[in-house]
């Protein structure tokens, strides 16, 4: 079976005054239908903006460089405003991180929700409120038909993102981009909204591009993650394998600096030395090899290219070795 | 233990349409050189006592004893005198450091406001507390802008130790950072610590940072202490319903685990803080509840040493010995 999304090679740039961004650099990724695909890393590696480049909502000077992104068998890249506003909300939704700015203050809850059935599905006022309606009930909002006329502002953090996601939800999208759903939310809200995506998701069938930099969101519910640093995909595997056997230098050090509820807490974490690169100016070749701790002459040499067998590929010259208990030992 | 602080506070911020009780009677003490965690959700309370204790509010009720006074009450000239030895790091390194000081200022204002040293001896501690925080001595003339989010919270721990406080409230001291960064800002906490002897009140909605961190850990839901334990027998031995949803809701890093978790999560939301439900504030949401905890407030009963918590059916047994205060 064809993917659902298939993404190759994408390049997604950024102008500046007096630089060029490289957001995104080179990022090849397929998802299927019904699939979680957890896309992991810290704040500017390029995750949001590989998101992004799917539905064109590219801040200023941000560009599609190269590369293709096929929905089903339609080429996105170089897609009209026009087009786009079909495919945004209809084929592809997208939650966002703060249900706060990203409602409208000045709308009752049920006509935002109400406005894209209308606009995509050419309903009346009545059917989409209607609809509205079904899908906050989906989403697992109390007494649906009352909130319906509740202003954003009345609602808590937790019913706030029910709404974002009933929104999403309203037009049966194909593809759920979930930018760091839960990330504004307290942790038992958190794992109520998670258990309602993945509930969803099967029932639905939808695919999902669940986007986090918290590694135990990924652990829960992605079936397949990738690791991003610096634009570019570092690790990819299935989710079990990953964290039992990463291979990246990355991913290893990144687990090892979470401080974890079942360890010693006199253990000294492991800490990544440095700061993340600078997309205008990334390091030439390996881009994590100043931070790395097993970079040899080879790594800002030659670049590194994702290897590997087809389920399990790391971009690295000196791969970690597969075992499980380095995690622990990692100092 | 040779100094003890004891917060007993019931602190009514004032409110159009009522009153909240934003902390309720709340009561715990930290020895010298300990760590102290609160952990609880947004809007339990735990952000307005540490705030109370550097004296940004003032408690309606009870005192606030520290090393031997009430700070509370302090006014004035006392009160600033105080200041020193109690300081405060924020969460957010973007907004608690004024863009248009130079980091040098930043770091050397607390010394000004208490008249401490000539110009000179300014400079030279400024530069001293540069380096423990592992910034380079140049970084004096920089702005804040200028920092990474990590950085930044290294200048607001630098400016926090100027003055060689006894006790640093750190509220959600990692929360802003990404998790590469995370490590060494805790790391840097711990030596910190144990170079100046430091106290410390931990404030997070992170339990596993706040495990990291601290000796002990309270919970705190609704303005209410509901459990509090050392760190390893509160993740072992949870005796209250809260900590244990609490422990479950956090997603961790191993997949095998994470998918095995069969336990009953937390269901709804956070009542609101205006009208806390009756008897136990935890029973709307409460796997457990039964019919005694509408009606009567489950009081802080003994579930070993230096472990209490306030639950009718807690997941333990309690110590025969009823009734005790930490």
């Amino acid at each position: 079976m064809a993917p659902l999304l298939e993404i190759n090679n994408l390049k997604t740039y950024i102008r500046q005054r007096q630089s060029e961004v490289h957001a995104v650099d080179g990022v090849s990724l397929s998802i299927e239908a019904g699939e979680t695909l957890g896309l992991v890393g810290e704040s500017g590696c390029g995750k949001t903006m590989t998101g992004m480049s799917i539905m064109h909502l590219l801040p200023n000077g941000g560009y599609i460089a190269a590369g293709s992104i096929r929905l089903g068998d339609r080429e996105l890249v170089g897609l009209g405003e026009k087009e786009m506003r079909h495919v945004r909300g209809n084929d592809v939704a997208v939650i966002f991180q703060d249900p706060m700015t990203s409602l409208n203050p000045t709308m009752q809850v049920g006509d935002q929700i109400a406005e894209s059935v209308r606009i995509h599905r050419h309903a009346s006022k009545r059917d989409a409120l209607q609809r509205a309606e079904e899908v906050l009930g989906l989403v697992g909002m109390p007494r649906p038909k009352e909130r319906l006329k509740d202003y954003p502002h009345q609602l808590s953090g937790g019913l706030r993102q029910r709404v974002m996601i009933a929104m999403a939800l309203s037009c049966e999208p194909k593809l759920l981009i979930a930018d760091e759903p839960t990330t504004a939310l307290d942790v038992t809200i958190q794992l109520q909204i998670l258990e309602l995506l993945y509930e969803l998701k099967q029932r639905l069938h939808m695919a999902v591009l669940l986007i986090t930099h918290d590694m135990g969101v990924i652990a829960g519910r992605a079936d397949r993650v990738m690791v991003m640093y610096a634009g570019k995909i570092v690790e990819s595997a299935s989710t079990v394998d990953l964290f039992e056997n990463m291979r990246h230098p990355y991913t290893e050090a990144l687990l090892a600096s979470i401080p974890r509820l079942d360890q010693r807490s006199d253990a000294v974490l492991y800490s990544i030395p440095g700061l993340p690169p600078d997309l205008s100016h990334p390091p030439a070749w390996c881009r994590f090899q100043p931070r790395c701790r097993y970079a040899t002459t080879r790594c800002h040499e030659e670049e590194p290219l994702l290897t590997g067998s087809s389920d399990h590929q790391y971009a690295c010259f000196n791969p970690v070795a597969n075992s499980v208990s380095r995690v622990g030992s990692v100092r | 233990m040779v100094k003890e602080f004891t917060v007993t506070a019931g602190a009514v911020l004032p409110h159009k349409i009522g009153s909240i009780k934003a902390v309720s009677d709340v009561s715990f003490s930290v020895g010298q050189g300990e760590t102290f965690g609160l952990v609880g959700e947004s809007g339990c309370g735990k952000t307005t006592i540490g705030r109370l204790i550097v004296g940004l509010e003032k408690t309606t009720s009870g005192e606030i004893e520290f090393d031997g006074t009430d700070i509370s009450k302090l006014r004035g000239a006392q009160l600033r005198r105080r200041r020193r030895d109690l300081q405060l790091m924020f969460q957010d390194p973007y907004a608690s450091l004024n863009p248009r000081m130079r980091v040098g200022s930043i770091i050397r204002e607390p010394l000004l406001v208490q008249k401490i040293g000539s110009k000179a001896e300014q400079q030279a501690r400024v530069q001293q507390l540069l380096q423990e925080v592992g910034l380079s001595p140049k970084s004096t003339d920089l702005y804040p802008h200028e920092f990474s989010g990590g950085q930044r919270q290294r200048i607001g721990l630098a400016r926090a130790l100027a003055l060689n406080p006894k006790l640093i409230v750190a509220d959600e001291p990692v929360s802003a950072l990404d998790v590469s960064i995370r490590s060494q800002i805790l790391n840097l906490m711990n030596s910190l610590q144990e170079r100046h002897g430091l106290t410390y009140l931990v404030i997070s909605h992170d339990l596993s940072v706040v495990k990291y961190l601290s000796d002990r850990i309270g919970v705190m839901y609704l303005g209410k202490l509901v459990e509090f334990a050392p760190s390893s027998v509160l993740y072992e031995r949870p005796a209250h319903p809260y900590t244990q949803g609490l422990i479950d809701a956090i997603p961790e890093p191993n997949p095998t685990r994470e998918r095995s978790k069969t336990a009953d999560p937390i269901r709804g939301e956070l009542p609101s803080a205006l009208h806390p439900p009756s008897g136990c504030r935890f029973r709307t949401r409460c796997p457990r509840a039964q019919e005694i905890c509408a009606a009567v407030e489950p009081p802080l009963v003994s579930f070993g040493p230096r472990h209490l918590a306030a639950c009718h059916f807690p997941l333990q047994t309690p110590e025969p010995a009823a009734a005790a205060t930490a």
